[in-house]
């Protein structure tokens, strides 16, 4: 428009001049202040324009916000409480998109994370499988491919988010097994500061349980999470409730429940029978049958530069070695990470994580006697970013349990120190390099394992939990 | 355990007075505009300092805290807080500010935006924002369009306050337009005459005409027009266009990529061939590889922060724009 106006005045001075040539090769004073007022007008109208073009800025913004629903005033409440009152109370009007760039509609954010493990262990394949509890662990001699994750993720409506993890993962005969690891939906727009997630999901148990291997600082799961939360961690469909208090620091109280079987509950209906107890087919009965879980987390700011996180979580659920059997999970996680406010793409930083926790299993009383067995241990990991890009680890852990358990592999006393050193090429791709020295009751000698893993994630941009 | 909650439930009823309208800003840039404009009639709460890589923050609990009783959220936008903002707003469990009702506004709405990517873009190139340089709030025209977005919402939030909210952007205004083209200057024929003739090109003529002068940083950067210079991320493009600064390069051999050593030397030569002398910094990027440059090219490296609070100086709006164009002109001279 303002190209237009400018193009259509220099032809105006153009002709002008032109007319004036031929006249006379000298403007007179009355030509003269014709130009000036001309140019003057060029200026005016140039101010008019821009003018309006803000205007419209302005108005466009506007009618977007208008159309995006408004804030009410008490009246506005009390009329709405009137018709919610006649009509049922139903939604209110999903709001249009008022900013953002023009014509991007993002419907699913994809993305897709391979990791993959290649090392060697003074353990023979049997015993390494004993050793690396976890499912997504490397397992073999040699190459291990165990988390292939692709992901999906969106806003389903202005009500609800969705998100859906699916996992690949190569078995040691080559097969190729598949596993619905997360699907689920969270609610965005319920009052009072509550959330609700329902679908398959890991249980918000600790720390690391709630978080997909590609977010740990070692290639494999502590020895005390795969106990007794199970090599896959403890997931299973069900629904939770979230409530993040009012309280001045943040604190959030998170209660749920789940079915308790299948082999992510592997302390529940899902056990293997620890201790060599014999399992029956336990079928869920009453309310009682389900697997109940509490947590709270609790987040403090100890200056701009440290942060401090502690949870305590718990589980309540039946067991598959009687038909009255019960187990009980209790755990801490205490998170605390240091990094100063000038800091080099996330660098340089401290951070300490540890949890703790124990189990109560009543195992047997059907074809043996009954017992209850303890398991307990804990796991601390210092991680270190001494660099842009690198990051120095170091874990401990233990795990021990009560009763005769020394030739036991997943009851026996044990414990591990694993250093770790990782490079980050950039925020979707790292290299890691980590050796383990593993000492326990049911091992004759100590074992030794080395491990280069890297993993690199494309797609949607990860959303990382802190 | 009792006793806990006993004095969790003191802590909450501690909290502090409720003002009209709460505020969350993801950068201190925007709580500052939005603190000018909101005036006592608004409380401002912002995420990171400006000490940080607005990149790189982490969403932290303590933060949706923060977000949770907000009634008007502001962020950059142009995916520049991407990886934090989503979750944070997720986190906060306040449906009031999502994106798309008036509690959320990205600020980014009227910039005429630079470097927005055509065709296909991918990961191979750096970190590339897709919907173009996010680094906009260094330019003190932009932040003239970044008070206007944040007054006309307040308006929107509290109408109240209308008469305030115009007065204090008008104040704003006045105060932005004086330390680009002077105060007397800016006094004399009014900020928005001096934006539309700096636009059209003819500042210095029809100036004249009325036998007035420019000064301020549009005066300070006159004489060292053209200036070639290195930045190390590309976060200051707006910058140098308004001011006239020519970036010939990057330290980064991609935005966001670490600098290596090759590209580094690639750095040297052009710098070397073009004459460029002064390598632009925000003060948190690792400064061995600017000082390396600096040492074989004869050269300064300029730490000025881009954000308000990233250096002493830098202490509001107006302070921060006038610190980096302050210690590029010193260099450049």
């Amino acid at each position: 428009m303002q190209r237009y106006l400018i193009g259509f005045v220099i032809v105006c001075l153009g002709c002008l001049s032109a007319t004036a040539q031929g006249q006379d090769n000298q403007p007179n004073h009355k030509q003269q202040d014709q130009i000036d007022a001309l140019i003057k007008r060029i200026n005016d109208l140039e101010d008019a324009n821009k003018q309006h073009a803000e205007e419209i800025a302005t108005l466009k913004a506007t009618i977007a916000e208008l159309s995006a629903g408004k804030k009410e005033t008490p009246e506005d409440e009390a009329l709405k409480a009137e018709l919610e009152k006649a009509l049922g109370g139903g939604q209110g009007q999903p709001s249009a998109p008022a900013t953002g760039a023009p014509g991007q509609l993002k419907l699913i954010d994809v993305s897709y994370d391979i990791l993959t493990t290649a090392g060697w262990s003074t353990a023979d394949q049997t015993l390494l499988g004993q050793l690396q509890g976890g499912d997504h662990d490397p397992k073999d001699r040699g190459f291990n491919i165990r988390n292939l994750e692709f992901s999906l993720n969106g806003a389903v409506d202005p009500y609800f988010n969705a998100e859906m993890h699916t996992v690949f993962k190569l078995g040691p005969d080559g097969g190729t097994e598949t596993e619905v690891e997360e699907a689920f939906l969270t609610t965005t727009s319920l009052p009072n500061s509550m959330e609700i997630k329902s679908g398959q999901y890991f249980t918000q148990f600790g720390r690391l349980n709630a978080r997909h291997p590609h977010a740990w600082n070692f290639v494999d799961a502590p020895v005390i999470t795969s106990r007794l939360l199970g090599g896959d961690g403890l997931r299973n469909p069900g629904v939770q409730l979230s409530y993040l208090t009012p309280f001045h620091w943040y604190s959030e109280f998170i209660l749920g429940t789940q079915n308790a079987g299948g082999g992510t509950a592997a302390s529940f209906l899902g056990s293997d029978g620890p201790a060599g107890t014999p399992t029956i087919d336990r079928q869920v009965r009453s309310l009682g049958d389900m697997l109940y879980t509490a947590r709270w987390f609790n987040s403090w700011e100890l200056s701009d530069e440290k942060t401090v996180n502690l949870g305590f979580s718990s589980a309540f659920g039946p067991n598959n070695t009687g038909p009255t059997n019960r187990t009980q999970l209790y755990g801490t996680d205490l998170y605390y990470k240091w990094k100063p406010r000038v800091n080099d793409h996330g660098f340089p930083f401290l951070a300490i994580q540890a949890e703790a926790m124990s189990r109560t299993f009543q195992a047997g009383g059907v074809t043996t006697s009954r017992q209850d067995l303890k398991d307990w241990g804990w796991y601390s990991e210092f991680n270190y970013g001494y660099q842009r890009n690198w990051v120095a680890g170091l874990r401990f852990d233990y795990a021990d349990a009560n009763g005769d358990n020394s030739a036991d592999p997943l009851r026996a006393r044990r414990w591990r120190v694993s250093p770790a050193l990782t490079w980050y090429p950039s925020e979707f791709s790292r290299i890691r390099l980590q050796y383990n020295y593993d000492q326990s009751d049911f091992l004759g000698m100590p074992q030794h394992s080395i491990w280069l893993q890297y993993e690199v994630g494309f797609g949607a941009h990860p959303a990382h939990k802190f | 355990m009792k006793k806990m909650f006993v004095l969790a439930a003191l802590g909450a009823l501690c909290l502090p007075a409720l003002a009209s309208l709460k505020v969350v800003t993801t950068i201190p840039d925007l709580a500052d505009i939005a603190r000018q404009v909101g005036g006592n009639r608004v409380s401002v709460t912002n995420i990171a300092s400006g000490l940080e890589d607005p990149h790189f923050i982490e969403a932290k609990p303590s933060y949706m805290l923060k977000m949770r009783n907000a009634d008007l959220f502001i962020e950059v936008g142009m995916e520049l807080e991407k990886a934090w903002s989503q979750p944070l707003m997720q986190g906060a469990r306040n449906s009031a500010i999502l994106p798309g009702g008036p509690g959320f506004l990205d600020a980014s709405i009227g910039i005429s935006k630079l470097e927005v990517p055509t065709g296909t873009v991918d990961r191979s190139m750096g970190d590339i924002h897709p919907y173009g340089n996010p680094h906009y709030w260094t330019d003190p025209y932009n932040g003239r369009i970044i008070a206007k977005a944040i007054r006309d919402r307040l308006i929107r939030l509290d109408s109240a306050g209308k008469s305030t909210y115009e007065a204090n952007y008008g104040k704003f205004v006045e105060d932005l337009d004086g330390a680009m083209f002077g105060k007397v200057c800016a006094a004399a024929v009014g900020g928005d005459k001096l934006w539309s003739h700096y636009f059209a090109g003819d500042l210095d003529a029809w100036l004249a005409k009325g036998d007035h002068r420019y000064g301020g940083w549009l005066g300070m950067v006159k004489k060292v027009k053209g200036t070639k210079i290195v930045t190390y991320h590309r976060s200051w493009s707006y910058f140098a266009r308004r001011f006239g600064f020519d970036v010939v390069e990057e330290l980064e051999p991609k935005p966001g990529i670490q600098p290596s050593p090759g590209h580094v030397l690639d750095v040297i030569k052009i710098m070397k061939q073009d004459g460029a002398k002064i390598i632009l910094m925000e003060p948190f990027y690792s400064r061995k590889p600017a000082d390396l440059v600096a040492g074989k090219v004869n050269g300064t490296v300029v730490l000025a922060a881009n954000s308000v609070g990233g250096q002493p100086a830098a202490k509001d709006y107006i302070a921060m724009i006038d610190n980096v164009v302050t210690k590029l002109v010193e260099a450049a001279k």
